[in-house]
């Protein structure tokens, strides 16, 4: 343990620098995602101040959900990002080979020699000033125990956000091509979570709960938060246990990677 | 027991095999039909603890995917191999910290930063003690020559200096064994001395085995002490240099050059004539006949203004050696 702090402290300082090597780029990349994020954010409340209440939440309480989204997702993939998408390029090129030559596992390796993306940082603050935007709107009075119930809600969401980066990732190993279950993963279900889980058909429902777990990432721990009713018939222990399922499906999505890597030493490319 | 085991090693890949155009890859889609390529077959040979061996063979013949069995990147379909006493592929974190590996021209720098970045971040990955990691950074740079680079990002490198610092990198931990895939291509002749004086060097210092693929024969004659030839998976030859050079090499080439008039050419047993146009000739000497033998005797016989010795490419000696073992 005190090797992995030492270990991921070294890399994230290469990463620093190396993220700092281009002044330029790195400050033109957090405006950048700034402006992308505000416009899609002014974009979801445009609409939903139009609809006024969907599925009983008004347009401040989706305004959280989309918070909730953007922040585990930034937090997630700071993390991640470069590690996923950058997977089947270092296998098309051979790169990928060196992590198998290292003494620490090869998931590791290539997660910290991705590096972090610094540039996520824009998305953080973007998001944490829609969740403050949306909460002064509902007059929300947090306390201690609500505020410690979103941070660990957060930690969990960011884990979820994390397994699918890198399930998403481990297509690679299978086929260095376009990679459609990635697109699906990342984008097209996470759709769905812009909008509370309750206005969808009991289908959709059970899949984002049970099976690609995303709505604890937001809907969950925010229906917690502002009072919400859950699925009908659904556990009410259910939107409290955002950080074991982040925790489950993180822990899944490293042994699916290792198992798509098993396929990889046994094909090779 | 030696110290690296490979007995019967097999690797086979299965390649789709795509047929053309659009109808094609949509019929692939549905029914697939797979070719099996055995990039090794059956290679059996083992190595003592400090020995320095050249991997030789064409393009594709299968160097890279025994090192990299070798290295544990690779699961083999066949046979075992055993490198200090443990199974690479299976022991392969165990593996990783006794060995040093450079992947041909695939760098483990960083592009945007100093080389001696990344020298820091391997100290922690191999967790090297910090007297040893000095020592052996201070040893390096010196053999490697490469104090005046250190320093700069490594994207303003050339492509001998960043070969250099990735095989400084592969030897910061002490590894026992360095496998080399092509350390040598595309560099300019003073990169290429440098890099094998230093090879030498830490062979006969550190008792380090090395196996290195190679195209240049001037690789395997400057740090080799054996050679292993392997063609489309198989081995063809293991021994030293002069045996290879006994059972193989049938010859040398001859370039003359002409300044005016081409003289007549006069048939001779010990030579063939290759190729010629308004100016040259080149020609081929049979290996009975010594350098100098045939230097004398074309010079007194056509004057020309110059003339060049050449050996034959290992590729042209692998493919003879081939066919040859193949009507044996």
């Amino acid at each position: 343990m005190k090797n992995f702090r030492k270990l991921s402290g070294s890399f994230f300082r290469v990463a620093l620098r190396r993220e700092m090597a281009y002044r330029g780029t790195f400050l033109a990349g957090i405006v950048g995602q700034w402006i992308s994020y505000g416009a899609t954010f002014l974009g979801i409340y445009i609409m939903v101040s139009g609809f006024h209440v969907l599925g009983g939440w008004n347009g401040s309480e989706m305004m959280m959900l989309y918070g909730l989204a953007t922040m585990s997702y930034a937090i997630g993939a700071s993390f991640f990002f470069n590690f996923s998408s950058g997977l089947a390029g270092r296998i098309r090129s051979g790169e990928f080979d060196a992590s198998l030559t290292k003494p620490i596992p090869p998931f590791l390796h290539e997660v910290f020699s991705a590096g972090y993306n610094v540039g996520y940082v824009s998305h953080f603050t973007v998001s944490l000033l829609i969740m403050a935007a949306a909460l002064c709107s509902l007059s929300y009075v947090p306390d201690v125990k609500s505020i410690l119930f979103l941070i660990l809600a957060i930690v969990g969401a960011s884990l979820i956000q994390a397994a699918a980066l890198i399930a998403a990732s481990t297509m690679s190993f299978f086929s260095v091509g376009s990679n459609p279950i990635a697109e699906f993963l990342l984008w097209d279900v996470k759709e769905f979570t812009n909008y509370p889980v309750t206005i969808f058909p009991k289908g959709i429902q059970f899949v984002l709960t049970f099976i690609l777990p995303f709505a604890f990432m937001n809907f969950y721990p925010a229906s917690v938060l502002l009072g919400k009713d859950i699925p009908e018939g659904y556990p009410a222990i259910l939107p409290y246990l955002s950080p074991l399922v982040g925790m489950f499906v993180f822990a899944l999505s490293i042994l699916l990677w290792n198992w798509g890597l098993k396929y990889y030493k046994s094909t090779g490319s | 027991m030696s110290f690296i085991e490979v007995k019967n090693l097999c690797k086979e890949y299965r390649i789709v095999r795509q047929e053309k155009g659009v109808a094609g890859a949509f019929k692939s889609l549905f029914h697939r039909e797979y070719t099996v390529k055995e990039a090794v077959r059956n290679v059996s040979f083992s190595l003592e603890k400090g020995e320095v061996v050249g991997y030789i063979g064409p393009n594709g013949a299968g160097k890279s995917t025994t090192i990299k069995m070798l290295s544990g990147v690779l699961l083999p379909t066949g046979g075992v191999a055993r490198v200090g006493g443990i199974i690479p592929y299976e022991n392969r974190k165990e593996n990783a910290r006794r060995i040093g590996v450079v992947f041909g021209q695939r760098s483990q720098l960083y592009w945007d930063l100093p080389v001696s970045d990344t020298f820091d971040l391997y100290e922690s990955l191999y967790s090297i003690p910090k007297e040893r990691f000095r020592k052996n950074c201070d040893f390096f740079t010196e053999l490697l020559d490469m104090k005046d680079f250190l320093h700069q990002p490594v994207r303003q490198l050339s492509l001998g200096q960043k070969m250099k610092a990735n095989i400084a990198i592969a030897l910061l931990h002490d590894p026992e064994v360095l496998y080399l895939d092509e350390p040598t291509i595309g560099l300019d002749v003073t990169s290429k001395k440098v890099l094998r004086d230093a090879l030498k060097n830490i062979n006969a210092e550190r008792k380090t085995t090395i196996i290195l693929t190679t195209h240049d024969m001037d690789d395997i004659e400057a740090v080799c002490q054996r050679l292993i030839m392997i063609d489309q998976g198989q081995k063809l030859f293991d021994g030293t240099l002069e045996d290879f050079r006994a059972r193989y090499n049938d010859g040398f080439l001859v370039k003359l050059e002409f300044d005016g008039d081409i003289p007549v050419w006069q048939e001779n047993g010990n030579y063939g004539l290759l190729e010629q146009d308004g100016h040259h000739w080149i020609i081929k000497a049979r290996a009975e006949i010594t350098a100098k033998e045939a230097m004398l005797d074309l010079i007194g016989k056509y004057d020309p203004t110059n003339l060049y010795v050449q050996e034959e490419r290992i590729e042209d000696i692998v493919r003879r050696a081939y066919a040859l073992d193949e009507t044996v």
